[in-house]
């Protein structure tokens, strides 16, 4: 398993396409977490409310660069981290090099952990980007607002870093099996796509507005709800209604089961099918 | 024949796409350790789902196979195969060398197996290049350079000289031919019979999935001895005295005499007695595409 995971190592850390989504992941966050906020804060305090104002060093404020690195960009960045499993997983069928790989000698399964194993190890590495980013900003915010330099204790920036892997491989393992399942990264998009901004941002919002309780319950089945809903309760993002009903074990538990169910799936189809 | 003698052997090898379409019809292959062996057959006959099935790429409907002793796909038994099958597939922004370390990690295969490789395939001064700027016939050689790698027993090679240029298809040719020679077994298939017949030392035709024919190259080229002299007609008479007036036929002005090379000298003592000028005897040869379209159409 070594050589194959050293093997999709060099083609991840070599891809210019995963360098662009670790930098737009950069860039979303810097805008929709801090620098807008900045912005507002430092040219223009005289147009914001007390509580605006104090919203906005709330969540600049190097106390709470966990929460912003877990939530505030929120399905933007979850819908870069499904390309990134897109990336790694159906980009091989766009190069037509699985069927390569595949002959060289390792075991389908083994192709697949390995694989895995690189997809994991590329999402940890793109959450401790954000980290890394959110505490550099969160500094820099506290320098030129004058905020307080209190952190968050390490317990809850474990928490909430190990939240943002798990919402993270789930997503990414999304993509890897909408890969696997298409055989095209262009399809596994447009489907992997339309389902985030269209059923999870969207639909799932309506629905749990519903008066009949059944259909209110009905997102909290789906990843999306149960990630908005970890964040939530670790104290990012703005919440919603499935949010306040589901508690992190719940939602951490979903989202495990959704990453092992595509994880699995997606290993069974590369293992068993012909590789045309 | 001893089953040790053979890299390939299949047995009623048979794939069934869904949908129906039969593409592999109970092959039964046979590829001997040592030799160039050349799978001919017309575009869309099953060579390339042959091929994929011997790499386990595809798994067969029914029958069997035996790959370097091992069963298709199984690990150890790719871990002696190189193969290319369709066209070359690599990472577009990586170098061809970096490709080539994917392909060495794959392998657990050590990392200056890979400098030896692009150079037997004379890449080295390349090899800093992204494969996305390489011309088709240095992807071809990196393809082969990948499937070299592994020192394999058995190579695989579908379509090699497809798209390249004319000194590409020779530099391509050669290093067939040198491999061969090198005690690999090679295992390759083409449409190109012109190119066929220079490399390979046996041959199946397969139409329509079916093995048809398979034969030793320079048997089944064999056509005979041609034979010029003078006066003809004294020739003529010559020669159906030795060889029987059926056996004889008159081709672009020369003699063609359905006989074997080993009764050349027989035929040669006859014309000589009977005070006949010789100006031209050698065995005749057929090239592999008139083979080929002579077991092709008498199959339809």
């Amino acid at each position: 398993m070594i050589g194959p995971v050293r093997g999709e190592w060099l083609k991840a850390w070599r891809s210019p396409y995963l360098w662009t989504v670790g930098l737009l992941m950069v860039l979303v966050l810097l805008a929709r977490g801090y620098g807008l906020d900045w912005f507002l804060m430092s040219q223009s305090p005289a147009t914001l409310s007390p509580a605006n104002i104090a919203s906005y060093k709330q969540a600049l404020a190097p106390a709470a660069f966990a929460q912003q690195a877990l939530g505030n960009p929120g399905g933007v960045i979850w819908a870069l981290e499904f390309v990134v499993g897109v990336l790694i997983f159906g980009s091989e069928y766009g190069w037509r090099t699985l069927a390569a790989m595949l002959m060289v000698g390792p075991s389908r399964a083994t192709v697949f952990g390995a694989k895995t194993v690189v997809l994991a190890g590329i999402v940890v590495l793109l959450v401790l980007l954000r980290f890394v980013t959110a505490l550099a900003s969160s500094l820099i915010s506290a320098v030129t607002l004058d905020l307080p330099f209190r952190l968050p204790s390490a317990g809850d920036v474990a928490t909430a870093f190990a939240a943002a892997c798990l919402i993270a491989i789930t997503y990414a393992s999304f993509g890897a099996l909408l890969s696997l399942i298409f055989r095209r990264a262009s399809i596994a998009y447009a489907v992997g796509l339309t389902y985030l901004f269209v059923f999870e941002d969207r639909a799932f919002g309506v629905i749990a507005k519903s008066s009949a309780q059944s259909l209110r319950d009905l997102p909290t089945g789906f990843p999306g709800p149960n990630s908005v809903a970890l964040v939530h309760n670790l104290g990012g993002g703005t919440g919603s209604a499935v949010a306040a009903s589901t508690g992190s074990g719940q939602a951490a538990l979903v989202l495990a089961v959704y990453c092992l169910a595509a994880l699995g799936v997606g290993c069974a189809i590369l293992v068993r099918r012909d590789e045309t | 024949m001893h089953t040790s003698d053979l890299v390939v052997e299949t047995a009623a090898l048979t794939k069934r796409y869904r949908g129906g379409k039969l593409a592999v019809d109970s092959l039964d292959l046979k590829v001997r350790r040592g030799e160039i062996y050349g799978l001919v057959g017309p575009n869309g006959a099953g060579k390339t789902t042959t091929l994929r099935m011997l790499v386990g790429l595809i798994r067969p409907t029914s029958g069997s196979a035996l790959v370097a002793g091992h069963r298709p796909g199984a690990p150890a038994g790719l871990r002696k195969i190189g193969a290319v099958i369709e066209n070359p597939a690599f990472y577009t922004y990586l170098s061809g060398r970096d490709n080539l370390r994917v392909v060495a990690h794959y392998g657990d295969i050590a990392e200056r197996a890979v400098e030896t490789a692009l150079e037997e395939v004379d890449l080295l001064p390349a090899a800093k290049g992204r494969y996305g700027s390489y011309s088709l016939g240095m992807k071809q050689r990196l393809g082969v350079a990948a499937a070299l790698i592994k020192e394999p027993e058995l190579l695989i090679l579908d379509e090699p000289t497809n798209g390249l240029d004319p000194q590409g298809m020779v530099e391509m040719r050669g290093l067939i031919k040198s491999l061969g020679t090198a005690g690999h077994t090679v295992l390759v298939c083409s449409h190109l019979l012109s190119e066929m017949q220079l490399i390979c030392h046996r041959f199946g035709v397969i139409q329509n999935g079916r093995l048809i024919a398979e034969d030793d190259l320079a048997d089944a080229r064999q056509a005979g001895l041609l034979i010029r002299g003078n006066p003809a007609g004294r020739v003529r008479v010559a020669l159906e005295r030795v060889a029987g007036a059926k056996a004889i036929a008159v081709r672009d002005g020369a003699f063609m005499v359905n006989a074997d090379h080993v009764q050349a000298a027989e035929i040669h003592r006859a014309l000589v007695r009977a005070g006949v000028e010789i100006t031209e005897l050698r065995p005749a040869e057929r090239s592999l595409e008139e083979v080929f379209l002579e077991i092709t159409e008498g199959r339809q």
